[in-house]
């Protein structure tokens, strides 16, 4: 099932996109969508977030937000889902372990974690500082099977967090909340992305 | 690769419902000019694209909507944002007064040291003014806040309030990066000036932390 995610983006915290790549296009056609549209997209569906997060009934936001609930302690948790990428890269000697292994708090507690149609899903996971990476996938192939997709999904894109907090923001000559230029990010967000494909 | 520019800069449109926000926008973005009269829903992007010292620049404009109504969401896109221009118009006295009532909610939702311009708006209207630029600039300068008369149906001065913001932001930008530079060395290195780099660890496994084959 090669090929089941679309693209990626990096949104920062203040709604601007600072990465987006397209997986399935090969590198002559055009893209769909320009840059400029693709920063309305991330600029809509930043309010669209904002305001999901609005929706939520008042009688939970008072039961729960004492302080807004920002405590690692009490945050609902996403499952760990083993076996995602990195651990099965064949063909090649290199073997890292897991970047991690255990269950992981989710920040995205009332904002949008999914968005289903007809002909793709969107997934978004965001981090306590207010980033967020949405993975875009077919309807079908990625489903299939699979128990909780929003959790593989959490998992994938906290992967791609990782890659992010290694190579992106350890870099000496990046600008904080600026676009991504990146060479060695771009090349192990997409062998990481190629493993997964592998994988389902 | 994501981005064919080099920065994006994220600049706020705020100020009364019909004092023009849109329009001015739209004289900058697009160089055009609409008498038609749509109230803006939520929010609105232009974005546009200009060089400033041989670097792209990408400014995102967010053009939001000046009724009530949407305050409580207009008040979450202040996150972030480089600058924020504060439109009045200098045909309608209360639109002026109310820039202080926006330059509070600048305090509570925006970031600290975050870029402001007060532009007043269809100057055009000689004929109409109540708002005398002497009155504005009085104020703007005991905020010191920069201050600009336009008129986006005569295209003056429109230019000249975004690129001021523009190059302001730049220059801020550069000025942290080399702040940060400047406290890295300074902070973390020890009395010979050398910098550890060997205990960072790595949490996709691969860097220097020795997991090879």
């Amino acid at each position: 099932m090669a090929g089941s995610i679309e693209s990626l983006m990096i949104i920062n915290k203040s709604g601007g996109l600072i990465y987006h790549k397209e997986f399935n296009n090969d590198a002559n056609s055009k893209p769909r969508l320009s840059s400029n549209e693709m920063l309305v997209f991330a600029g809509t569906l930043h309010g669209a977030y904002t305001i999901a997060s609005r929706l939520k009934p008042k009688a939970i936001q008072l039961k729960n937000d004492s302080s807004y609930n920002i405590n690692a302690n009490t945050a609902p948790r996403v499952p760990y889902v083993p076996g995602l990428g990195v651990n099965q890269c064949s063909g090649t000697t290199f073997k890292a372990p897991d970047f991690f292994s255990e269950s992981f708090p989710s920040w995205n507690k009332t904002g949008i974690k999914q968005i289903e149609t007809d002909d793709f899903t969107m997934y978004c996971y965001q981090t306590l500082t207010g980033v967020k990476f949405i993975m875009v996938t077919l309807p079908h192939s990625w489903v299939n099977g699979l128990q909780q997709p929003i959790s593989v999904a959490d998992n994938i894109l906290r992967k791609v967090y990782c890659l992010y907090s290694d190579y992106v923001m350890k870099s000496p000559f990046y600008s904080l909340e600026m676009p991504i230029k990146n060479d060695i990010f771009d090349k192990k967000l997409k062998s990481f992305i190629a493993s997964l494909q592998r994988d389902f | 690769m994501s981005g064919d520019y080099d920065y994006l800069f994220k600049l706020l449109l705020i100020g009364d419902s019909g004092v023009g926000k849109s329009c001015l926008l739209l004289r900058f973005a697009d160089d055009t000019y609409t008498q038609d009269y749509i109230s803006t829903i939520g929010v609105d992007f232009k974005i546009k694209t200009i060089e400033l010292d041989g670097k792209t620049i990408k400014l995102q404009i967010w053009d939001t909507a000046g009724q009530e109504r949407f305050r409580t969401i207009t008040s979450s896109y202040y996150r972030g944002a480089h600058g924020i221009i504060i439109v009045y118009d200098v045909t309608d006295l209360q639109s002026f007064q109310n820039v202080k009532t926006w330059l509070q909610e600048i305090d509570r939702f925006g970031n600290t040291g975050v870029l402001k311009v007060i532009v007043g708006n269809k100057n055009d209207l000689k004929d109409k003014k109540v708002v005398d630029f002497e009155t504005a600039k009085e104020f703007a300068d005991s905020l010191n806040i920069p201050i600009l008369e336009t008129s986006a149906l005569e295209s003056t001065n429109v230019e000249e309030a975004f690129f001021t913001m523009a190059r302001e932001i730049k220059e801020n930008v550069s000025k942290q990066q080399q702040d940060q530079q400047n406290q890295g060395q300074g902070g973390q290195g020890n009395e010979n000036g050398e910098v550890n780099l060997k205990n960072g660890k790595s949490l996709t496994g691969s860097g220097a932390a020795g997991n090879c084959c």
